[in-house]
Order: C-alpha cells, then sequence, then structure tokens
C-alpha cells in the first residue's frame, strides 16, 4: 500500500522534515542508552544489521510494496528485545528513507515498523529459538496492518472515511504482496538472520564470562 | 526562323519553369490558427487546408492555400466563425448545371453556418449562403449531388446550386447534429445527428426518420451492398448498425468510417475494424489503433490502396493499414493529437495536419519513420514471470503431496511474489476496475456548463486564480491523457514527474504548491494518472492537495 501510485501524502516543509527526523534519532538513540556490558560489539551488530536491511530495501525498492523490512523488524524484535528492536526498526526506516523518498510518511513507516519489532519481541521470542509458524502469522498480520497504518498517512482534510476506505481497498492487491513477500523473506532469509544474531549474542556472553572471571580472579 | 526558335526557347523555359514548380523539396508549416480537424486538400498545383481557431477563443478559423513549394497563395479568415470548424474542404471541378456554369472551386462550410464557395487558384468568393445556427452552424461534411451541393446544417439540410449557390431544397429536421455528414444515395439524401435517428430526406422533400439507437451519428451515414451502415456512439461505447440492425460493438469515440472498393473502415478509441460487405458485410479484423477523426484512402496506380488513419493521442502519428495483419504508424517530426486524414496528391505526394496546426508536405521520396506494426508485442515480461510461477508451482508439488507445509511455502512463495511484483501494475489496475464497477460515482457535473459537454469528457482545473474547466472532448481512456488534452487546448501548462509508481503531476500553469490531486467523477483518485481510467463521460477535477 505504501507504495502503491495514486496520491501524495502532504508534503512537509523542511523544518517539519528535520523535526520528524530528531523526534526518530532521539527515541532511537534513548532506547538504545540501555547500560550495555559490550556496547562496541553491540553496536556493531546493530550497525551492521541496520546497514544490510536498509541496503536490502533500497535494492528492493523497485518492486512496488516488497518490504525485506518488516520481516527484519520481526526477527530483530524477537533477537535483540523490544528496545533495540523498536530502534532498529526507526534507524532502518530512516536511512532507507533517505535515499528513496523521505517525508511525512516517514514518521508512519518507522513508528509501523516499530511496532512490527514490538510485535516480534512480544510472539516470537521464546526460549531463544525463532518459531517459524508464529513467524509466518505475523507476517501476515504484522504486513497487513503496517500498510494499513501507512495509510493514515494519506488523510487529510479533504479525505472522508469513504475515500480512505475505497483507498485501503484499492491497495489490497499490494497489501497481498507485502504479505507474500514477507512471508517469503520469513522462510528463506529469517532463520539466517536469527542465527547471526544469536551467533553474535552467544559469543557475547562468552567474552562477558571471561571478563567476569577476570573480575573474580582480581 | 529566328521567331521559331526564340518560341521554341520560351515554350522550353516556360516547361522548364513548370517543372520546377511541380519538382518540390518537403515542407512544413505553423500555421498558428489552432488545429487542423479535417484533411488538407491536395489540387494539381496547391494545398488547401483549414484551422479551427483555438479552444481558448486566442486564433480564428482559416483557410489558407499555399503551392506545391509551401509559399502561401492565398487566404481567408472568418472572424465571426465559432469554435468546432472542422467541416471537411470540398473540392468542385469546374462544370454549368443549375445557375450557370462555375469554374474550379472549393467549397467552405463554418461554424458559423456560412457557406462559401471560392475560386481555387484565387481564393476569390464566388458566393456564399447562410444557415441556421444553434450554438453552432455546420460541422458535417458536405456532398455533391450533380449540379448542387448538399449542405447538413445544424437542424437540418439545405441544397444550393453550384454555380451561383442559389437555394435549391431546404429541409427542416427535428434533431441537431454535429459532424453530421451527408450521403448522396440514389432517390435521397441520408443524415444523422445527436439524437441516434438516421433522417432520408428525398429530393420531393419528404422525411422518413429512424431511430438507429441510444446515440450519436457523427458520420456520413455508408452505403454498403448490404444496406446502410452506422457507426453509433454510445455513452461509453460504439455500435455498428447495417439497415438498422446492430452488427457489432466496438470500442468508444468511433471515427468516420469510409467505405472503399466494398471495404469498410472503422476505428475507435481502441481498434481499427475492417469490414467485407461484398455482399452481406462481414468482420475481417480488428487491430487495437486510437483513432477518433477522419480516415482516408490512398490509391494506387497499380490498383492497390491502404487506409490512413490519425492516431488521435499524444503519441500521435497515423496508422498506414493494409490489411490486419500488415500495418504501420507513420510519424512526422512534429506528432501530437490528430484527428485529420492527410491530403493526397498525384505522385504518391501526401500532406498531413494534426493538433498543433502544423501542416507538413512530403513528397513520396520522403521517408518518414515508420513503426511497423501487425503483430502485438510480445510481453516478455509477463510470459518469463509466468513461467517462473509455473515452474514453483510444479517444484512445490511434492512437498504438498507429502504435507511438507514448510518447504511447500518456501518453493511456492517467490514464485508468486515474483509473478506479482513484475505484473503489479496489471493486476492492480484489474482490481481497481473491478472495485470501480461496485461503486456507483456520485458524479462531478455542474448545471452552469454548457448542455453540449454532456456525455463527453470534462475537465476542471482549479488554479489558485479561478476555475477552469473545459468539456467536450472524446475518446480518452487515461486521467494523463484526458488531462493533457485539455490542457493543451486551454492552453495550460502541466508539468509531471516520472517516479517507479508513474507519472505524477508536478505543477499545474506553474502552481506547484503542495502537489496536485485529482477526482473522477467526484471520487478521489486512486491509481496513478496513467493508470486512471476514465469514461466517455468522466469528469476530472483538479485540485491543490
Amino acid at each position: 500500500m505504501v507504495l502503491a501510485s495514486g496520491t501524495h501524502g502532504p508534503l512537509l516543509e523542511s523544518g517539519w522534515l528535520l523535526a520528524i527526523q530528531v523526534v526518530l534519532i532521539t527515541t532511537a538513540f534513548l532506547l538504545l542508552t540501555k547500560p550495555s556490558q559490550n556496547p562496541r560489539r553491540e553496536v556493531l551488530l546493530l550497525s551492521s544489521i541496520v546497514l544490510f536491511t536498509a541496503a536490502l530495501r533500497v535494492a528492493m525498492e523497485p518492486l512496488p510494496n516488497v518490504q525485506p523490512v518488516t520481516m527484519a523488524c520481526l526477527v530483530a524484535g524477537a533477537r535483540l528485545g523490544l528496545r533495540r528492536g523498536v530502534a532498529f526498526a526507526i534507524m532502518v526506516t530512516l536511512l532507507s528513507n533517505m535515499v528513496i523518498s523521505d517525508g511525512w510518511w516517514t514518521l508512519f513507516q518507522a513508528s509501523g515498523w516499530a511496532m512490527v519489532a514490538a510485535a516480534g519481541a512480544k510472539f516470537l521470542n521464546s526460549e531463544g529459538v525463532l518459531n517459524m509458524r508464529n513467524l509466518l502469522y505475523l507476517s501476515v498480520v504484522t504486513s497487513l496492518l503496517f500498510d494499513w497504518w501507512v495509510s493514515l498517512s494519506i488523510i487529510d482534510s479533504s479525505t472522508t472515511f469513504s475515500d480512505f476506505m475505497l483507498y485501503l481497498a484499492n491497495g489490497f492487491i499490494f497489501d497481498l504482496l507485502h504479505i507474500f513477500a514477507t512471508m517469503t523473506f520469513a522462510m528463506w532469509l529469517a532463520p539466517a538472520l536469527s542465527d547471526l544474531i544469536s551467533e553474535d549474542a552467544t559469543l557475547t556472553e562468552s567474552v562477558l564470562a571471561v571478563g567476569e572471571t577476570d573480575v573474580v580472579l582480581g | 526562323m529566328r521567331l521559331v526558335a526564340l518560341t521554341l526557347a520560351l515554350i522550353c523555359f516556360t516547361s522548364l519553369v513548370s517543372a520546377h514548380s511541380t519538382v518540390t523539396d518537403n515542407w512544413e508549416k505553423d500555421l498558428e490558427n489552432g488545429y487542423i480537424s479535417t484533411a488538407p486538400l491536395v489540387t494539381e498545383h496547391l494545398v488547401i487546408v483549414r484551422t479551427s481557431g483555438t479552444w481558448d477563443g486566442s486564433g480564428s478559423p482559416h483557410v489558407f492555400a499555399f503551392d506545391f513549394s509551401g509559399e502561401p497563395v492565398w487566404q481567408i479568415e472568418n472572424p465571426h466563425a465559432l469554435h468546432n470548424d472542422l467541416s471537411p474542404l470540398l473540392l468542385v471541378t469546374k462544370g454549368q448545371g443549375c445557375g450557370g456554369t462555375w469554374q474550379d472551386m472549393v467549397i467552405i462550410a463554418w461554424a458559423d453556418g456560412k457557406v462559401q464557395a471560392l475560386d481555387v487558384a484565387t481564393g476569390t468568393e464566388q458566393w456564399s449562403a447562410q444557415t441556421e445556427v444553434d450554438t453552432w452552424g455546420i460541422t458535417g461534411s458536405l456532398a455533391l449531388d450533380g449540379d448542387l451541393v448538399v449542405v447538413p446544417t445544424r437542424q437540418g439540410l439545405s441544397t444550393y446550386c453550384l454555380a451561383d449557390g442559389t437555394l435549391q431544397q431546404r429541409v427542416e429536421l427535428n434533431q441537431l447534429g454535429w459532424r453530421n455528414g451527408v450521403t448522396v444515395s440514389d432517390d435521397a439524401y441520408l443524415l444523422g445527428n445527436e439524437e441516434g435517428v438516421l433522417n432520408t430526406i428525398y429530393r420531393n422533400g419528404t422525411v422518413i426518420s429512424e431511430s438507429i439507437g441510444d446515440g450519436k451519428i457523427r458520420h456520413a451515414p455508408l452505403l454498403t451492398n448490404a444496406g446502410i451502415l452506422i457507426h453509433l456512439q454510445t455513452k461509453s461505447a460504439s455500435e455498428i448498425f447495417i439497415n438498422g440492425e446492430l452488427f457489432l460493438t466496438a470500442g468508444p469515440s468511433p471515427a468516420m468510417p469510409v467505405i472503399y472498393n466494398n471495404q469498410v473502415y472503422l476505428a475507435t478509441s481502441e481498434d481499427f475494424i475492417f469490414l467485407d460487405c461484398s455482399l452481406e458485410c462481414e468482420n475481417i479484423g480488428i487491430t487495437p489503433f486510437h483513432s477518433n477523426g477522419e480516415i482516408a484512402i490512398q490509391e494506387f496506380d497499380d490498383g492497390e490502396w491502404k487506409v490512413w488513419a490519425p492516431q488521435n493521442n499524444p503519441e500521435g502519428g497515423w496508422g498506414v493499414f493494409t490489411t490486419t495483419e500488415d500495418w504501420m504508424i507513420l510519424q512526422s517530426p512534429n506528432d501530437d493529437y490528430a484527428t485529420a486524414a492527410p491530403g493526397f496528391g498525384s505522385n504518391g505526394t501526401y500532406v498531413l495536419g494534426n493538433d498543433k496546426g502544423i501542416l507538413m508536405f512530403y513528397t513520396s521520396q520522403h521517408n518518414n519513420s515508420v513503426i511497423p506494426q501487425g503483430h502485438e508485442d510480445l510481453d516478455y515480461i509477463f510470459i518469463i514471470t509466468t513461467l517462473i510461477l509455473l515452474v514453483s508451482i510444479l517444484a512445490s508439488a511434492p512437498a504438498f503431496i507429502f504435507h511438507l507445509h514448510e518447504k511447500l511455502l518456501k518453493t511456492l512463495l517467490p514464485g508468486v511474489v515474483i509473478f506479482m511484483a513484475f505484473n503489479i501494475t496489471m493486476i492492480s489496475t484489474a482490481w481497481s476496475g473491478y472495485l470501480s464497477e461496485q461503486i456507483e460515482p456520485e458524479g462531478d457535473w455542474d448545471d452552469s456548463w454548457s448542455e453540449e459537454w454532456k456525455g463527453s469528457q470534462v475537465v476542471v482545473f482549479e488554479l489558485p486564480e479561478g476555475q477552469i474547466v473545459f468539456g467536450g472532448l472524446s475518446g480518452h481512456k487515461t486521467v494523463e491523457s484526458l488531462t493533457d488534452d485539455a490542457a493543451f487546448r486551454v492552453g495550460i501548462l502541466i508539468e509531471k514527474e516520472t517516479f517507479d509508481s508513474g507519472e505524477w503531476i508536478k505543477s499545474i500553469n506553474g502552481h506547484e504548491g503542495a502537489g496536485w490531486e485529482f477526482k473522477i467523477d467526484g471520487e478521489r483518485g486512486l491509481l496513478g494518472i496513467s493508470e486512471a481510467e476514465v469514461t466517455s463521460d468522466s469528469v476530472i477535477r483538479w485540485y491543490p492537495a
């Protein structure tokens, strides 16, 4: 839906755009300023998956509403937890929109994917194993809800309820494509991404264990 | 002896000059007086063309005559003529009969109801007559009936002596006409109108009216071996009738059909149609093509012929048809919307005119660029993605049989996504079309607009300086095409931006603001301008976001 052709969301003056970006960056920063035992490694991990996901989104941009970010947010939420998952979603949105197109809709996309990450953290984070069945269910639900949420960005003073419903109905094919694409990414990429994050987390834990021993010994 | 030599030298010189005047180069003229909506005439020495004036009233209708080197010979202007000056010029060769004798003439019918006969060589008026006006006057094609010219007027028919313009017959009719060309049969004149009624007017004044259907007859009826052929323009399509019986349903905004050697050629905004009416009429082929104006036949010395039809869309050009399988689009350097058929001269010369008001003269040696047609371009993306989808379905079949759900999805989903992603425009357009059919639009008609615009396509621009409305358009299938046409006709500049999702309007008449949105019949547009479809009576409203 978000890339469905038809009408622009309201265009913003550069001041407002800057304000939105400041709000989003501040939110991401606050979410990440949690005490960490290995901040350097964590920053490296987060940066690399943010860059990878943003690059993937930009690469997939010619395909309308094929959004690898939705799957990545679900996995990131599940593996990194709520705070880092949401921060991940915001950073990916900001970064990729710098290349694709920035506007009022950035706020809706960032918050939409943040909610997707939150859903991943809530429903997929069971016993450290990625539940594929739940991931697929969530792919369907979150893709659809994300599209509807982002569609709110087109509402202005002239939009009636029936206009909006018609807009949603017209975008259904794009919603369907988003759902199928997210499921595909979930089937093919999610396990690898999940393992990558988990592996890194395990390494972090083992490094931490050595450190603690050192402290005990000291 | 010297006298003989001088005479011979003079003859040689004269023939050289004469030869020089017939061997010409190609040339073009921007007539700057509106659109060329009807075919230029090519006489032995001249090209004669009419312009219609502009829709915003900034140009007045003219008739120009040029020699074959492009030099102006004469021109006339009718500052009183109304818009829509598109009645074809009628060439009359010299003769005698009713009223005396006449020279080679060109007869011009104007939208202010005036009929004017001019001497071809000089443009001098030989006679003129006035017919009735109801909003406008004459817009249909005239015809010759022996020593008479038959004029389809706004609400009737008049015949005049060719020699002096004396009125010979006048018949009042009940219906108004628009492009209501007349056909002369052995015993009567055939004339259609805006109410879908075919009037048969006998020379004794008897009129027989027959309702063909719920639509408009905007061409001269055709006499075929199978009967009278009418291409009726209906609200959102068209219907071809033969002797009052529905023969074929076709696309919207029909062109003016022609018959040649029992072959009938018709066109609409969607198709070019070939009928063989040697005995009964038979549909022998339909080719996708967009033409709403005149169709013309180019004859060759060997008895063969080609059919030309102007392409009435922004790409412009002329379709040149030999058969349904063998045709091409001829492009000119000035392509734009076009409704005028070409004019053909001897030795293969041809003259083109379009909505830009540009007249182009070409000799047979000149090769305009052509795009061969005859078979539809294969949609390779569709074919390849369909194959990928089929392969993924086949590959997932074992997983389906053995209930391996994960493997099934893993194999099937990529095929589905690839197919949908690469064909999303086609799928979403079909889906939106389906939705549109389910929803009755509330309409956006304003009662203050001209009644003549009812049933036609109308565009409204809500500009900061005020509202500009233009109606009476037809034949457009998308918002983009309709908007471009209306903007062109009212002189509004449209600036577009191209995105992956299609073209968007960036500014209208320099006003960019926060963007532009459109409504179709009161409903907000939900597709891109090149995908959003319009009907034959849609109202498009552009307003600032």
